[in-house]
């Protein structure tokens, strides 16, 4: 698969749960990630559980459509509001962890997440942590 | 995971993060491997998990149990298995239970051998 131009080729093999989700409504892909972020948040090692996030997040970088990938990421916004808050917790502290990672993929992902979070509900809003 | 089958008494040969299904496939060959156990957090679990499983048809280890868990939906289960899976455990699943299910159906593998 295609990377940005001049960068290396993603040779991973294919999410295809994510990449079923190319096109699908929202209710769906809300769902989706629901059950993601929860399984995540129950893997028992910090450090394990950022190995689970962060490809989640290189994933949705291999979608091309710049706008199935803003819908994408709005479905988990508001998917993670639907955890429990030690849920939220837990994925939060994975996310910010990512970003020693791989730090291009989680700067690319916040931009889209500061630019959606504001045209999402108040309810989604307040939820979501500040970065 | 590793730590603990080799608790419960397994001599375990982990190969470490990125393998290739070839890589697994051809170390469980070469290691004459019961088991091939697989932790998979990358979602990439309906790619990995057949494409395993057919390179053991492919080597003729039908007696090798291929198992596994990591973040996996429990709908996409069923699928994996009939691709020839064992169990697959959700995060965060008993090691005990684990241990206990690798032991329990090797013995009955050998026992129908």
């Amino acid at each position: 698969m295609a990377g940005l131009f001049g960068s290396k080729k993603d040779t991973r093999p294919i999410d295809v749960g994510l990449a079923s989700l190319v096109g699908s409504d929202e209710p769906t892909a809300v769902e989706f990630w629901k059950k993601r972020l929860e399984l995540t948040a129950a893997v028992p090692s910090d450090i394990a559980r950022v190995g689970a996030l962060t490809p989640q997040m290189r994933e949705l970088t291999r979608i091309d459509n710049l706008d199935e990938r803003k819908r994408l990421t709005r479905a988990r916004l508001i998917a993670f509001t639907k955890l429990s808050p030690e849920q939220r917790q837990l994925i939060t502290a994975a996310r910010r962890k990512a970003f020693e990672v791989d730090r291009g993929v989680m700067e690319a992902d916040q931009k889209l997440v500061d630019e959606l979070l504001p045209t999402l509900d108040s309810s989604v809003r307040s939820a979501y942590p500040a970065s | 995971m590793a730590r603990a089958l080799r608790d419960a008494g397994m001599e375990v040969i982990y190969t470490g993060v990125h393998q290739t299904p070839e890589q697994v496939v051809e170390t469980a060959l070469q290691e004459d491997a019961d088991v091939i156990g697989l932790s998979l957090l990358s979602g990439a679990h309906n790619y990995l998990f057949p494409r395993i499983a057919e390179l053991m048809r492919e080597k003729g280890m039908d007696d090798v149990l291929l198992f596994g868990g990591g973040i996996i939906p429990e709908a996409d289960v069923p699928g994996l298995q009939k691709h020839g899976v064992g169990r697959i455990f959700p995060p965060g699943a008993s090691l005990d239970d684990i241990a206990k299910y690798v032991r329990e159906t090797v013995s009955a593998k050998h026992a129908t051998a």
